[in-house]
C-alpha cells in the first residue's frame, strides 16, 4: 500500500471537507462517518478521487455504507487501479 | 438557569423541516414510548407529487402526504404568529427564553445570511425555518436544528444578537412564512398500531390513490400525483434535469430515497411485531431491490451535478422503472400476506 496514495486521499478528503492543512491527522481507521463524510461530501470525495487517479466508480459501489474507513476507499481504489 | 435542552434527535423523516421538527422531538422519545414508533409507521407512507413544479416551481415539489406531523398524541401546540407576538410587543429574545423555560421548543422563520453553518450564512437574505430547542443563558446562545451549509439535517448555535437579527430581518426581506409555532412533549400520550389501516394506506400509494380524498369532511382533495405514479413524476423531473430545462433540486432525489428507507423500516416493523412472517424476507428483498437501488440512483444524480455527465441521469430514468415494477410486486404479495395473517389469531405466531 503505497504512502503517497494514502497522503493523497487524505488530503482529498480534507479538500471535500473544506478544513485546513494536508489532512495528516485524518486516520485510515477512521469511520468515514466520524470523519465527518456524508452522503453529498462522499460524492464530491468519489468525484476527486476518480479525477485524481484517474479510475472510474461503478456505480453500485457509490453508496458510502459499502466502506467502513477510508482504509478501505483507498483499498478500492487500488483495485481499480490493479485492473 | 444557564443551560435548557429539550429532547431531540435526528431521524430518517427530514427532507423537508416543517415535519422534520415535530418528528424529531417525538423520536427522541421513541425509545420509552412504543407509541411513537407505531405513530411513525403508520404515517409517512403515501408520497405525492406537485405537478406545478414544471410550471415554475413549488415549495414542497415531493414529499410525503401534505398534512400537519405536529398533530400527533404527544405534542402540545401553540400556533402563534409574527403578527402576533408584535401585537404584543413582546421581546423575541425574552419570549423564546420563556417559551424554553416552559417545556416548548419553537418552530419560526429566520433570515439564514445572520445564522452560522447555515447555507446563506453572510452571502444573501433568505427566509428559512429553524427550530429552537436550547438555550444557554449565561452564554447568551441557543441551539438550533436545521438544514446546515452542507445539506445536512443537525444541529447547530447561534448568539443572541444574531437570532435577533436573524428574527427583524424577515420584517425587511421577502418572506412567506410568518408562523411561530410552539410544541411541548406531553408523556400521556398514546397510540395503538392499526394493522389493516396501514395496509390500506400502502394499497393507496401502491394504486396511485388520492389519500386527501378519505378527509373530504374536513376540506377539498388536495390535487397530486400520488403513490406509485410519482416515480414517473421524478422520471419527467429527471429527463427535464438532463436536458437542462429545469434546476437540479436535491430535494427530489432525497425524498425518493427517504420514502424507500421509511417503508424499509416500517417492514421491519410488521416483522419484529409479527403482522409479516420474518422469515419470508419481505424487509430484506425490499432493502435490496427497492432501497439500495434508490440510494444508488441519489447518488448516481449527485454525481451527475457535479460531473455534468448527462448518461448516467439517462440510465437512473430507465431504472426506475425496474425499481417501480419491484416495489409494486414485493409490496402486493406483503399486504396479501399480512391480511391472510392478520385474520388469524396473533397467539398462533408467538
Amino acid at each position: 500500500m503505497s504512502i503517497e496514495q494514502e497522503s493523497t486521499l487524505q488530503k482529498l478528503v480534507n479538500e471535500v471537507l473544506e478544513r485546513e492543512g494536508n489532512g495528516e491527522d485524518i486516520s485510515m481507521n477512521a469511520n468515514l462517518g466520524e470523519i465527518g463524510l456524508h452522503s453529498i461530501t462522499f460524492v464530491k470525495l468519489v468525484v476527486q478521487i476518480e479525477t485524481t487517479f484517474g479510475i472510474e466508480f461503478a456505480n453500485e459501489d457509490l453508496i458510502m455504507e459499502k466502506y467502513e474507513t477510508l482504509r478501505d476507499l483507498l483499498n478500492y481504489v487500488q483495485q481499480k487501479l490493479e485492473r | 438557569m444557564t443551560l435548557l435542552k429539550h429532547s431531540v434527535k435526528e431521524s430518517t423523516y427530514r427532507s423537508y423541516q416543517y415535519y422534520a421538527f415535530p418528528v424529531s422531538i417525538l423520536v427522541s422519545h421513541m425509545e420509552q414510548n412504543e407509541g411513537v414508533e407505531a405513530w411513525i409507521h403508520s404515517n409517512f407512507i403515501q408520497a405525492c407529487f406537485d405537478e406545478r413544479l414544471f410550471d415554475g416551481g413549488v415549495p414542497v415539489p415531493f414529499a410525503p402526504y401534505q398534512f400537519d406531523y405536529a398533530f400527533n398524541p404527544w405534542l402540545h401546540t401553540q400556533r402563534l404568529s409574527r403578527e402576533l407576538v408584535g401585537m404584543l410587543d413582546l421581546d423575541i429574545l425574552s419570549f423564546i427564553v420563556k417559551s424554553l423555560t416552559h417545556g416548548f421548543c419553537l418552530y419560526l422563520n429566520a433570515d439564514e445570511f445572520f445564522l452560522p453553518n447555515r447555507q446563506f450564512y453572510q452571502k444573501q437574505n433568505y427566509s428559512h425555518d429553524v427550530l429552537i430547542y436550547g438555550v444557554d443563558t449565561e452564554q447568551e446562545r441557543l441551539f438550533l436544528m436545521g438544514y446546515d451549509d452542507n445539506s445536512q439535517y443537525t444541529t447547530f448555535e447561534a448568539g443572541y444578537d444574531e437570532f435577533r437579527q436573524a428574527y427583524q430581518s424577515l420584517d425587511v426581506i421577502e418572506n412567506h412564512c410568518n408562523q411561530i409555532y410552539l410544541y411541548r412533549y406531553q408523556p400521556e400520550g398514546s397510540y395503538t398500531f392499526q394493522i389493516h389501516l396501514v395496509l390500506d394506506l400502502i394499497e393507496d400509494y401502491l394504486y396511485s390513490r388520492n389519500t386527501s380524498e378519505r378527509l373530504y369532511m374536513v376540506a377539498e382533495p388536495y390535487d397530486r400525483t400520488y403513490g406509485q405514479n410519482t416515480i414517473a413524476s421524478v422520471q419527467r423531473y429527471l429527463q427535464l434535469l438532463m436536458e437542462g430545462r429545469i434546476e437540479f433540486d436535491i430535494r427530489i432525489i432525497h425524498y425518493l430515497v427517504e420514502h424507500k428507507e421509511a417503508m424499509l423500516h416500517r417492514l421491519r416493523y410488521l416483522e419484529r411485531k409479527k403482522y409479516l412472517d420474518q422469515s419470508l424476507g419481505f424487509a430484506d428483498t425490499y432493502a435490496e431491490q427497492v432501497y439500495g437501488q434508490a440510494l444508488m440512483y441519489r447518488n448516481m444524480i449527485m454525481k451527475s451535478a457535479i460531473d455534468n455527465n448527462s448518461k448516467r441521469v439517462q440510465s437512473v430514468i430507465g431504472s426506475l422503472d425496474q425499481m417501480r415494477q419491484d416495489e409494486h410486486e414485493l409490496l402486493v404479495r406483503m399486504v396479501t400476506h399480512a391480511r391472510e395473517r392478520a385474520a388469524k389469531p396473533l397467539q398462533e405466531f408467538n
